[in-house]
């Protein structure tokens, strides 16, 4: 037991080996040869030019797209059956979006109650959870607004919650503050630090703003599909 | 939230749409309901007019109206003899109209018939009818019927072509014959020139259990007639065959009508929300969660059709039947076997109306609908 215990504990909770990507049946080609390992607990960003492949990758990661070849593993766990991919990590991973990708005419509960649905959990202990993330976020007073009613700010805190709902222990973030000013920047992007300390979440951000990229725990350049 | 709640709440964010999907549903609901009640209850009351209080009936083979049956008086009279036979009654259908009302129903049957012992007598009474004697030109009149010829006992009326004394008033529970006047046979045969025959004979037995026997022997000494126990002969009438045919395939096809109403509502509330979809299973929803939300917004779609359609049906089949001209015709029943017909299709229409709509939402791939804003 305490044996299975420690592997678990070693095991990065994302390893990718070796991923090309390309579109278009060969002729745009993404990724080369992209290897990645992120240590539990820490924070990691992208960096990188518009178009050098960031989202492709963070999309593999999380399941939302597939790799042509190489290998991808998170918490151990090789993505290979396409179909089931995404809803086999439902528990592990949270994405959040450049663009929020919430549903603009729902409320903030009710989008946020969407991954739990996903997982068949109790509404009373999604509830507890979603109010508990609510108050983390700043938010409490906000949940029964619909989307289109926030701001960007709120938009992307709301992001963060949702992505947060089902405890998963990574989160992988595709330029979360992309949309956002200089000062709203930084006060998600402190959110995020925080939830990565105080909830020993992974994480993984893509970014091209140097500054934030600076602030986290470990940065990786990336250009033309290569990472530096 | 749960499934079954964002279901509901994706219905309720286009209400619109939702309730145009029903109301396709609603409105097959309440075709079916109403026409085939309407037909059944017909059939079922013309089924009375025949039978009454009987097991079985006679009429003129190879003859497939009710209307140009003729069955003999003498045979009639033969039969009642025969074994194992409590009553045999003949009756006689004649249709006249006048202007003032475009059909009265004649029956002509003895003075004795248990249709009018058994009838509430509203004015006069049946032992007063049989006391007076034959006199030739005597009639009863349904309720409604005296209704309309404005009629009271003693008074005389015109039907068709001749005067006649009322005699007596009843009511059934039977819209054609509340409707109907009421002739002894001879005054009926005389003046529909059908001499010595009935359209049909009514037979009452001693032990029911032995219909098939008795059956048998009258068809094996009446050769041109034919003796059908009353289940057997609602099914095999061709005339009752072809109502509920035609009932069911009315109702049918309205139904499946209501069906590519709902089926349209589900093809557009996936095209409408593609994005929305890839938002679903980026947050873990599976595809076949997903093709379930959009089966579960279909049959809720279908259930409240269902539902809707089946209240406004009860409500339409009784107020056509507090109509003055419809009064007595119209049977509210509501056949439970209808009703889990129209549930049924009810959920076979939302299901295929979701069938292709499910799949496309099946194959959308989340990577490519997010990537456009
Ligand atoms: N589905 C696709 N089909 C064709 N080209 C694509 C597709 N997805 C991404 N690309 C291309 O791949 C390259 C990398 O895109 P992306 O990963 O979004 O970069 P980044 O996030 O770093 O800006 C871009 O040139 C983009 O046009
Ligand atoms: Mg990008």
């Amino acid at each position: 037991m305490l044996c299975v215990l420690n592997k678990k504990m070693t095991v990065d909770p994302i390893n990718v080996s070796n991923v090309t990507k390309s579109f278009d049946g060969g002729k745009v080609s993404v990724l080369r040869d992209v290897s990645l390992r992120v240590v539990r607990g820490k924070l990691v960003s992208l960096c990188g030019p518009s178009g050098c492949g960031k989202s492709t990758l963070l999309q593999i990661i999380a399941g939302i797209e597939g790799a042509d070849t190489g290998q991808v593993f998170v918490e151990g766990v090789s993505l290979e059956n396409e179909a089931k991919r995404l809803h086999a990590l439902r528990h592990k991973i949270g994405f959040i979006f450049q663009l929020h990708n919430l549903i603009a005419d729902l409320t903030m509960e009710e989008n946020c109650l969407i991954p739990s649905i996903a997982i068949g959990k109790d509404r009373g202990e999604a509830l507890d959870r979603f109010h508990e993330l609510a108050n983390r976020i700043g938010l409490e007073k906000r949940t029964r607004h619909r989307i289109q009613d926030l701001s960007g700010g709120e938009r992307q805190r709301v992001a963060i919650c949702r992505a947060l709902m089902n405890r998963p222990s990574i989160i992988v973030a595709d330029e979360p503050t992309g949309a956002l000013d200089q000062k709203t920047s930084w006060s998600v992007f402190g959110l995020l630090c925080d939830l990565v300390v105080s909830d020993q979440v992974t994480m993984i951000m893509a970014t091209h703003d140097q500054n934030l990229a600076k602030s986290s725990d470990r940065m990786l350049s990336m250009r033309d599909g290569v990472i530096e | 939230m749960q499934f079954v709640q964002l279901a509901i709440l994706n219905l309720r964010r286009h209400l619109i749409r939702t309730l145009i999907g029903g109301a396709g549903i609603t409105f097959g609901v309440i075709a079916m309901l109403c026409v085939v009640t309407i037909l059944q209850g017909a059939v079922r009351m013309f089924e009375r007019i025949l039978s009454s209080d009987s097991e079985m009936i006679i009429f003129e083979r190879n003859v497939s109206d009710l209307f140009f049956s003729n069955v003999p008086e003498d045979s009639i009279r033969e039969i009642n003899q025969l074994e194992g036979i409590a009553r045999v009654e003949p009756a006689l259908f004649g249709i006249v109209s006048s202007e003032e009302s475009p059909v009265v129903t004649c029956f002509g049957i003895s003075r004795q018939s248990t249709r009018l012992s058994q009838a509430t007598w509203l004015e006069g009474s049946h032992q007063q009818f049989l006391d007076q004697g034959d006199q030739g030109n005597q009639v009863v009149l349904g309720k409604r019927a005296a209704n309309f010829m404005e009629a009271t006992m003693g008074e005389e009326v015109v039907v068709g072509h001749q005067r006649f004394r009322v005699a007596g008033i009843i009511e059934t529970k039977n819209g054609f014959e509340d409707g109907g006047v009421f002739m002894p046979l001879a005054v009926c045969q005389k003046y529909f020139h059908k001499e010595g025959v009935a359209s049909v004979a009514t037979v009452k037995l001693l032990d029911k259990s032995r219909a098939s026997e008795v059956k048998r022997i009258i068809e094996a000494q009446f050769p041109n007639l034919i003796a059908l126990e009353n289940e057997e002969f609602s099914q095999n009438y061709s005339q009752f065959r072809i109502l509920k045919i035609t009932s069911w395939l009315v109702g049918g096809i309205a139904f499946l009508l209501g069906g590519l109403s709902v089926a349209n509502t589900m093809i557009l509330a996936v095209f409408g929300r593609i994005r929305e979809i890839a938002i679903l299973r980026v947050n873990g929803f599976s595809r076949q969660q997903v093709a379930g939300l959009i089966f579960g917004e279909s049959l809720l779609v279908a259930l409240m059709g269902v539902l809707v359609g089946t209240f406004l049906s009860v409500g339409a089949l009784h107020l056509l039947k507090s109509l003055p001209t419809l009064q007595g015709y119209i049977d509210t029943r509501l056949d439970p076997l209808l009703l889990l017909a129209a549930m049924g299709m009810a959920f076979v229409t939302g299901l295929a109306g979701a069938l292709y709509p499910a799949y496309y939402a099946m194959k959308i791939r989340p990577a490519d609908a997010l990537r456009f804003e």
